[in-house]
């Protein structure tokens, strides 16, 4: 029987070469790890990303014919207990590599475990520069760049315009620190006539958004550049909406506050006129698109961000996996190191451990309190990060 | 800087505003707290649920000046609702258990009430609109101030003002001041206590909900709103002086201005500034500004009573083979096993210090992570900044924790009851809002990592012997402490504290070196719980670590001295089971610790010492 099949099997393959046979034979694992019951918004929509590559990818014949099997763990968003999944996931269900590890603290945590016990890990989004750019760091990869690049995109952008006086508002933690001092600094070198006139960064989640309005409006500001988020963002627009506060400044939004979430979670408060990324409502013949389509005939609605993050994530995990020489941790980071995908943001290879995909820049819009983005441009890697591709030409 | 008087005055409006709101919340849990006597953590959700259930109200009836008024009403109404059936199935049942007991079973209502609403609302941030007529500002002075918020603050004189005609000219009013005073002496006189105790719970729900739903124009309704609102109001009511309605105002207004004013003078510290002032005047004022000192019969020393006694041969003999089949294990499981029994010990370690202090120590206390966490960040600061070896870190650690025992615990011990409760909490709080915040030193969020074990310790088998010997060690010293002569003495203190001073004993010294001692054994799980993760964060500090150490004890029994290391072999297994195949780990959490306290008040261990051993009384 099992001869039978093999020559049926055999057959179907060679007369049709371009339908790949679906994986069988014993799965290679990948752990993933996200605060699936804390309630972040983000976790689902990426567990939904992955899971259609996932699909994909096992009817395309998985890796070597073996199927993909991804091994899905809450980390309640507790770096202690993302650990010890790391270590379940790692001894218990023997998986091959790690990927998600949603926030940062999490991140830096598993980053920190992988390092010593030689696992690989691939994180959606980066954390600060530090850690991922530490030479010590050898089995921690990202596929978004981290903080610094990311800012100095703002800059740039900043730079062209024709305001001097700014100010920066950011979460009083690490992130909010490293992303408005990467700013400042490009912005500075680029427009040495810009002058900072107020840096706030109130407490994370505990914004007194009046008292932070009312320092910042003192001093007059032609634009801001703000880097919080949620629900201190949220307090922050409906103070501002009230007193008229914005209606006369530029703002810059470094974090993403262009995806479908964000617009639906401001709601009638959603700002119009900031810049920030996001994802266009037309997709029509951009790389993205037939992953759209897959992913709103599968859920009905359009993906968010972290969904199309999700998918490539684990399109960049398999490309490694089929490319390694053997299955342990060593042999899949060396191909990390030079992972190559043909992806939703169109090509993009892994240079210094990040992945630098190009993004959608555009202004966010308010038409009687429904939110949308407008005027998405696509900034391909080049353009943005040129840093980080004249210093692999330079190698 | 050229700050005007407007700017000043803005201000002061804008710390009044938010005192209003927290003002609100507050005096429901003061009313509450005033007659039956318990800290309701799920005060939090009724806030939050206040606030969910008029964003959905608001999208049905629309937000004009009927939709969006009377979805706030409905809605706080709904809340009293829920409020009510909470305190008829629910607290009605833990009246009688000890104070900390109630904390502890009123979290875990937290935890049940987030999981639901996470399951309703799922899980993104909502935004509700702008109030109708009130979305806009008028000038003061020459700057704008929301007329929203200046609505609240009159909003919150009439509440206060209707409290005020409720609590002093009707009967009912009557009726409640002396439950708050003397709840036996009411029942003497044929008062039905039942009712009352529940239209107080319906009308404390009902202002949580108000509180909570008036937030709509102000910030987003989200998950997170019962833990940022209950922790504030605790400050308030703690500062305000328990039950007492004056006290909560003076406190929500000193608590409003400091936060609208310490943001532009001390950016940094804003959240270290609450819990400082707190612990400030409860060092100053023991009962907070207005409230009265407890009768002694409802401290602490209901927390545990009765003898406790040597294990027998059996029990003996017992621990030896689980000790020596400890030694064998790793013959028999793998890397994940030994990780996870190391863990399981570092934590039955910590669980047993916070059993040391708090039964046979009779102290309350409610922040024992402070001591896992300075453990875990001495190990991490010392192995960063001076590179010190392993085992220098493991023998500072508890050093450490000493100092932080030494110098909060003195503070500590003058205190009792319900305060002494919150004094540990805001010591706690203020020493995670340091690593929090200083994140130039402890790396803030982001925390600190490659804090792994000397190479000799380094693979799993050796750290696994290393954690047996240690917190084996551990154990054993804390329980023998039990039955030397400084034992007997923080056990007399405990059950009869004036006849212990009259033979003596100085009840607040032992007191503060009890703590010393399980603050030193707590510092030892931390810092080992620091290598076996190799990384430190404020996590280790928060009120989550507190309660994972206190679900051990009480799942194992407060009363037995066995109770907390069953307790933790349990609650990890569990947690690690459980989580791995379900999505609603909090609510089966919540679910389990209600059950505990309603049902089983003993313990497992308790309730099995009570079925098949005779405990001599």
């Amino acid at each position: 029987m099992k001869t039978l099949s093999a020559l049926v099997l055999g057959f179907v393959l060679m007369a049709s070469p371009a339908l790949a046979a679906p994986a069988t034979g014993e799965p290679i694992k990948i752990g993933e790890m996200m605060p699936y019951t804390n309630g972040p918004s983000f976790a689902v929509p990426f567990r939904e990303g992955w899971q259609i590559a996932l699909e994909q990818i096992n009817k395309e014949g998985g890796v070597h014919g073996r199927p993909v099997e991804i091994v899905s763990r809450d980390d309640q968003a507790d770096p202690a207990v993302a650990v010890r999944i790391a270590e379940e996931l790692v001894s218990r269900e023997k998986v091959v590599m790690l990927i998600g590890a949603g926030f940062d603290n999490v991140g830096l945590a598993v980053g920190n475990y992988v390092n010593r016990y030689h696992v690989p890990l691939l994180k959606q989004w980066a954390g600060s520069c530090g850690p991922i750019e530490d030479p010590q760091n050898t089995y921690w990869f990202n596929t978004t760049p981290c903080y610094g690049p990311y800012a100095r995109i703002f800059a740039r952008e900043a730079a062209k315009l024709p305001y001097k006086k700014w100010a920066m508002i950011g979460p009083n933690y690490e992130f909010g620190h490293a992303m408005n001092e990467s700013f400042k600094a490009e912005l500075q070198r680029l427009r040495p006539d810009v002058v900072f006139v107020s840096e706030r960064y109130p407490a994370v989640s505990k914004i007194n958004a009046a008292a932070e309005i009312r320092a910042i409006d003192r001093t007059k500001p032609d634009a801001i550049f703000s880097t919080i988020f949620s629900g201190d963002l949220a307090s922050y627009l409906l103070h501002a909406q009230k007193v008229g506060f914005l209606q006369d400044k530029y703002c810059i939004s470094g974090t993403n506050i262009g995806s479908k979430t964000s617009i639906k979670e401001l709601g009638t408060a959603y700002p119009a006129g900031w810049l920030t990324e996001g994802v266009p409502q037309d997709t029509n013949g951009l790389p993205v698109d037939p992953f759209v389509k897959l992913y709103e005939s599968k859920y009905e609605q359009r993906p968010d961000l972290m969904a199309i993050y999700g998918y490539q994530i684990l399109l960049v995990a398999v490309d490694s996996l089929r490319k390694a020489k053997s299955l342990n941790g060593e042999d899949i980071r060396n191909a990390l190191e030079n992972a190559k995908i043909d992806g939703p943001f169109g090509p993009v290879q892994m240079k210094n451990k990040q992945l630098y995909p190009g993004f959608w820049l555009g202004h966010t819009d308010n038409q009687n309190g429904k939110g949308s983005m407008v005027n998405l441009k696509w900034h391909s890697p080049e353009d943005l990060f040129p840093e980080a591709f004249q210093t692999t030409i330079a190698q | 800087m050229g700050w005007r008087l407007s700017f000043f005055l803005i201000q002061f409006l804008t710390g009044l505003s938010s005192a209003a709101v927290l003002f609100l919340v507050a005096s429901g849990l003061s009313l509450i707290f005033g007659v039956t006597r318990i800290l309701n953590f799920a005060h939090g959700s009724l806030y939050m649920l206040g606030a969910f259930i008029s964003y959905t109200l608001v999208q049905h009836l629309g937000d004009g000046v009927l939709g969006f008024w009377g979805s706030l009403l409905l809605a706080s109404c709904a809340t009293a609702a829920i409020g009510t059936i909470i305190e008829i199935l629910i607290l009605r049942r833990i009246y009688h258990v000890p104070e900390l007991f109630q904390l502890l079973a009123t979290f875990a209502l937290l935890l049940v009430f987030q999981d639901i609403t996470l399951h309703i609302w799922g899980p993104e941030d909502l935004l509700g609109p702008q109030a109708p007529s009130l979305s806009g500002s008028i000038e003061i002075l020459g700057e704008a101030f929301p007329t929203y918020d200046l609505f609240l603050i009159g909003l919150a004189g009439v509440v206060i003002t209707g409290l005020y005609l409720l609590l002093f000219k009707t009967r009912w009013g009557v009726l409640l001041r002396a439950a708050t005073e003397d709840r036996e002496m009411l029942a003497n006189l044929g008062v039905n206590q039942k009712w009352l105790f529940t239209s107080v719970f319906a009308l404390g729900s009902f202002l949580a909900g108000l509180g909570g739903a008036l937030q709509l124009p102000r910030e987003s309704v989200s998950l997170s709103m019962d833990m940022n609102v209950i922790i504030d109001v605790f400050v308030v009511i703690v500062i305000g002086g328990l039950g007492s309605l004056r006290g909560t105002v003076l406190s929500a207004i000193i608590v409003g201005l400091v936060r609208a004013f310490g943001i532009l003078i001390f950016p940094e510290i804003t959240l270290v500034l609450l819990f400082l002032i707190m612990a400030i005047v409860l060092i100053f004022k023991p009962h907070g500004l207005f409230g009265k000192a407890e009768d002694s019969v409802i401290a602490s020393s209901q927390l545990a009573s009765g003898a406790l006694c040597p294990a027998p041969k059996w029990g003996r003999t017992l621990a030896v083979v689980i000790a020596a089949g400890l030694l064998t294990l790793p013959l028999f499981v793998g890397d994940y096993g030994l990780v996870l029994t190391s863990e399981i010990m570092i934590w039955a370690l910590f669980a047993v210090s916070l059993h040391f202090i708090m039964s046979p120590g009779g102290v309350g206390v409610f922040g024992h992570a402070l001591y896992f966490g300075l453990g875990a960040y001495a190990t991490a600061l010392l192995t960063k900044y001076l590179a010190v070896t392993m085992p220098v870190a493991l023998l500072a650690s508890p050093l450490a924790a000493i100092l932080g025992a030494v110098l909060f615990g003195w503070f500590c011990v003058r205190s009792q009851g319900m305060y002494l409760a919150m004094l540990t909490f805001a010591f706690a709080q203020m020493v995670w809002a340091v690593a929090f915040q200083w994140y130039d030193v402890t790396g803030g969020d982001n925390g600190m990592l490659g804090i792994w074990p000397a190479e000799w310790a380094s693979n799993k088998t050796a750290f696994y012997y290393m954690t047996y010997a240690l917190c084996g060690a551990g154990i054993l010293l804390l329980r023998s402490f039990i039955f030397t002569p400084f034992g007997y003495a923080l056990r007399a203190v405990r059950d009869q504290s004036k006849r212990a001073e009259a033979l003596g004993l100085n009840a607040m010294r032992l007191q503060w070196i009890g703590m010393g001692v399980a603050g030193a054994f707590a510092g030892l799980a931390g810092s080992l719980f620091a290598y076996s993760k190799g990384s430190v964060f404020p996590t280790s500090l928060d009120i989550h670590t507190t309660l994972n150490a206190f679900v051990m004890v009480m799942i194992g029994g407060f009363n037995t001295l066995t109770g907390p290391l069953v307790g933790s072999v349990i609650y990890i297994m569990l947690e690690t089971e459980i989580s791995r195949v379900s999505e609603v780990w909090r609510l089966l959490l919540g679910s389990i610790i209600l059950a505990i306290v309603i049902f089983f008040p003993q313990g497992l261990v308790g309730a099995f010492n009570k079925r098949f051993i005779k405990v001599k009384e």
